[in-house]
């Protein structure tokens, strides 16, 4: 039980003063004095609700988290944010911040359950300026919202999630991703001018300046916050550069007769000096799967997407080069209205769920010199765990390509799901060999960063106890994987764990699929 | 005696509903959901409540959860100490219920749902489900339920069925016979009569020949519908229908598109083809026939004028069928003085529900006027100074919340005021 006179000061990480606490009735009652009682609610119904995102984590796995939170907050303002934090840090009480929970690495999920503050009640845009080209918005805003919003002013904001019509802003900044634009614009941390935070003790901080870059200007507090995934602080406030809308946005498809020549081409194509707005590539069997499903999609060995953005005139040379690019390695172009239906679709990629149903996603940087290289090992991992899957992804940078390599699964059973999560294992190994990483670590793959960052790691601990000394800002995640009784996890015995699941799979029977009720009234 | 407690066990049972036996119907869509979260950024109703659990994808999330059979552990713990261990309480179906009964039914989340599943039909089937599993719907549409088969009411609102046509008897005197029967509807009969009025007024000065069902009509039953209550909906179509054909008619026209929906779905129980119409499609028909001549124009210190969608009109009817966006703006286009008509940023399919749909009115009415009141906010920051639909329930939830915001903003210096019309009002002032 928790001891309400008695504020602990302890400083150590000792996790164990974290283990299994139950909020009681007296905190329920504290937290609904700050943000009012229909902001707070602790009913078996929500507290449910709020224990999962994207990924169906078994139910097996609240036994080693408390993925299950005890009480969960809608804060209205940082001041809001911060008294909660005051009162958590007072009663140790862990706090996982939720956005959109669009992700599917866990990292809204809680490991120690505790509070869950719900950041979507925070959905106000506050400022659109497009005197100084910023826009101030709270945490909780959609970005296909912010996105829509400001098209309709003349702005764009350049880069956007690939979930954007789920996806939040705090979200994104805590996720560090990159999406839709980031080849022209850069992903999110190239968008942030300014960063309002609220840290682990209820001190509101602010990060940068919203009209001008934040270089030299001391060490750079923004960056620090960009992909914490919710472990140093709570983004109550961000201000992000906007641009002048272009005049056009046109999206081009080219069709490949396999993933090796789209790769080729999408290499060649990044060694030029074309900036193409967005350039995203999926394998054939992407759109088999959608073909599986009624839609009507080609058969095809590959495709790669690209749009362009800017002026009419200068789009049109850009095109050309391209096309001709593209030609070399046996690109055909095609219709204006296929381009057109597969930029409308970029946020629907995972449409074969229904298929499983279920869906797992393998997220991982690579060279883009080693393009072609990873598509067939990626390919080569679906085989071997006898999955079916596509290989998809798109370009960040001109040497950056984030594979999103996706397999189906059967939710209804249970170890065979289970043990497809050695997909994601099995790409990170692919991704280490060619070069690149893996991205994402939430609630399972903290072992993943320090073989990333070496000793590097070591720092990244010191920043967290300096900032969050009493481990409460979403604890178990991130750095270290800890179970709900407070045994750290290390990267090994999960990367064992993984093996063995994908021997297992191995071993099994591949899956069958096939629409089940689909199509029948 | 043992006997008879064995029996009362047996009875005990029986009554509680067996989810893992009487499946929810689309139990493919549930398990397809990919839990994006792509609906709750278009739900009118997590906008204003900022809760999880009244998202598609928690009530989704909700229902997979009813229906989970047993997972391993909970084979070998039991689930009594597997849920104490992980954490997770009991979720009560009484819970639920209410949760999946807070919505417009307005479908804005299929337009944007990952793995295409049909809302429009799935969350009526839902309800329909609940039901036939006897789990109570929400009190108030149970009232409306009994209501409607009351035969001195035959409308959900408790008004006696003399009243129906008591605005326009003696104005009117329309044929016991013909072609065309206006259906009225019971918002409209009741509650928004001017559009009743004027629709009467233009129909009569375009010359049709046509008639209504005077106290004879009875509600059409979209509330059973929507509140999963189906069991009457049969012998209200049966007996709707029996009336229009006394009056040898073939096409029906309605100004509500609950209405209409519902004629639709009596299709399933008669083999008799008759012809729906929206007032709009009519109305439309005759400025194109150049039947109805306007004589007079729109009034100038009441424009710009702003269209809102109606979902059951728009969006809902074009995943039924062929959606009626065209003909409401037709006939504002070619009402002389009103040159342009504004839009919501949201509009056609993706129009944003004006909170009164799904019968959500009668059960939590205080939320439907806060979705409203963020539509009129819209509409004041567009410039527009009257709000025209083509739907009673629309018009009657806009009129509501424009006299709640003037009663909020009685005492500060704002200067508020916003016209409220439907398509038909307009018209009728004009000729």
């Amino acid at each position: 039980m928790i001891e309400l006179d008695r504020p602990s000061n302890e400083t150590d990480k000792n996790l164990t003063h974290l283990k299994d606490r139950i909020v009681t009735s007296e905190i329920y009652k504290n937290l609904a004095n700050i943000v009012g009682e229909e902001r707070v609610s602790s009913s078996n119904l929500d507290r449910l609700l709020y224990s999962h995102d994207l990924a169906p984590l078994p139910k097996e796995l609240s036994l080693v988290f408390k993925t299950v939170p005890d009480i969960i907050v809608k804060p209205r303002n940082a001041t809001d944010v911060s008294r909660i934090m005051k009162y958590a840090v007072k009663y140790n009480i862990p706090v996982t911040p939720r956005g959109g929970a669009s992700w599917a690495f866990g990292g809204v999920v809680p490991a120690y359950g505790g509070i869950v503050l719900d950041m979507g009640s925070m959905q106000e845009i506050l400022e659109i300026n497009k005197e100084n080209l910023f826009v101030t918005v709270e945490p909780g805003v959609n970005w296909k919202k912010l996105y829509d919003t400001l098209l309709s002013k003349g702005l764009l904001i350049g880069a956007y999630p690939s979930s954007a019509p789920g996806a939040s802003v705090g979200g994104w900044i805590n996720t560090g991703g990159a999406g839709i634009g980031s080849y022209k614009y850069g992903g999110i941390d190239k968008l942030i001018r300014s960063l309002e935070v609220v840290l682990a003790d209820g001190t509101i901080i602010v990060t940068g300046c919203k009209n001008v870059l934040n270089n030299s200007s001391g060490y750079n507090l923004t960056d620090l916050f960009i992909g914490s995934e919710g472990t140093l602080g709570i983004i109550t406030k961000a201000t992000l550069k906007v641009n002048i809308s272009p005049e056009e946005i046109r999206p081009n498809s080219f069709v490949f007769q396999d993933i090796e020549e789209a790769g080729k081409a999408i290499h060649a194509l990044t060694r030029t000096n074309i900036i193409p707005y967005h350039i995203a590539f999926f394998d054939g069997t992407h759109f088999d799967l959608l073909r599986e499903l009624d839609k009507d999609s080609p058969k095809i060995g590959a495709l790669v997407n690209i749009a362009f953005s800017g002026d009419c005139t200068i789009i049109e040379i850009q095109e050309k080069i391209t096309q001709s690019i593209m030609a070399n390695y046996n690109g055909k172009k095609t219709t204006k209205e296929f381009s057109d239906h597969e930029w409308s679709e970029r946020f629907f990629e995972s449409k074969a769920r229904r298929l499983g149903p279920g869906l797992i996603v393998g997220e991982s940087f690579c060279p883009v010199s080693k393009i072609v290289e990873m598509s067939k090992r990626s390919q080569n991992v679906l085989k071997k765990l006898k999955m079916k899957g596509a290989v998809v992804g798109f370009v960040a940078d001109p040497n950056t390509a984030l594979f999103m390599t996706y397999a189906i699964t059967n939710e209804h059973k249970l170890i065979k799901n289970m043990a497809s999560m050695a997909l994601v294992k099995k790409l990170t190994d692919e991704a280490f060999k060619v070069g690149g990483r893996p991205g994402g670590f939430g609630l399972l793959f903290s072992g993943n960063l320090k073989k990333i960052h070496g000793n590097g790691v070591i720092v990244m601990d010191d920043i967290k106890s300096a900032l969050d000394p009493h481990y409460i800002m979403n604890p178990g995640k991130l750095i270290e994987t800890t179970t709900r009784f407070g045994i750290p996890i290390p990267g090994f015995a999960i990367a064992a764990g993984m093996n063995i699941l994908a021997i297992l799979k191995q071993i099994m029977p591949a899956d069958k699929f096939g629409m089940k009720n689909h199509g029948k009234e | 005696m043992e006997k008879n407690r064995k029996n009362d066990k047996k009875k005990i049972k029986e009554q509680k509903p067996n989810l893992l036996r009487n499946k929810p119907p689309h139990l493919d869509d549930i398990y397809a959901c990919l839990q994006c979260g792509y609906c709750t950024s278009v739900c009118p109703i997590y906008r204003e409540t900022g809760w999880e659990s009244l998202t598609p994808r928690g009530k989704v999330f909700l229902l997979k959860q009813l229906i989970a059979k047993d997972s391993f552990v909970d084979k070998i713990l039991g689930k009594k100490i597997t849920d104490f261990l992980t954490g997770r309480g009991k979720v009560s179906l009484e819970e639920v219920m209410t949760k999946i009964y807070t919505c417009t039914l307005c479908s804005r989340c299929e337009t944007i749902c990952h793995v295409d599943i049909n809302f429009h039909k799935y969350w009526e089937e839902i309800r329909k489900w609940m039901v036939e599993n006897n789990i109570k719907p929400p009190e108030n549409t149970i009232d409306m339920y009994k209501n409607i088969a009351d035969k001195n009411y035959k409308n959900p609102f408790m008004e006696p069925y003399a009243k129906r046509d008591e605005w326009y008897r003696d104005e009117y005197q329309l044929p016991e016979k013909a072609d065309i029967v206006y259906f009225i509807g019971c918002v409209t009969s009741y509650h928004e009569y001017q559009i009743l009025l004027n629709t009467l007024k233009i129909f009569t000065s375009a010359g049709l020949n046509f008639t209504t069902l005077g106290t004879d009509e009875m509600c059409c039953g979209a509330i059973n519908t929507m509140s999963g209550q189906w069991d009457n909906f049969k012998n209200i179509a049966n007996y709707n229908i029996e009336q229009i054909k006394k009056r040898g008619a073939t096409k029906i026209v309605t100004g509500c598109p609950a209405c209409y929906r519902a004629f639709k779905k009596y299709r399933k129980f008669t083999e008799w083809d008759f012809k729906l119409f929206h007032t709009t499609e009519v109305v439309a028909a005759l400025i194109k026939a150049k039947k109805l001549e306007f004589t007079k124009e729109f009034r100038e210190k009441n424009l710009p004028v702003l269209y809102h969608d109606p979902c059951e009109l728009g969006r809902i009817i074009e995943y039924e069928g062929r959606g009626i966006f065209d003909a409401p703006r037709y006939i504002l286009k070619n009402i002389p003085g009103i040159d342009k008509i504004l839009e919501f940023p949201n509009n056609r399919m993706d129009s944003i529900c004006c909170g009164g749909g799904g019968g959500l009115r009668a059960i939590n009415y205080n939320l439907t006027t806060d979705i409203t009141l963020r539509k009129i906010d819209e509409a004041i920051e567009l410039g527009a100074k009257t709000i025209v639909s083509a739907c009673p329930n629309c018009k009657s939830q806009f009129s509501d919340a424009v006299e709640i915001k003037k009663q909020k903003l009685k005492d500060s210096d704002e200067k508020f005021k916003m016209r409220v019309m439907d398509v038909m009002d307009v018209v009728a002032k004009c000729i």
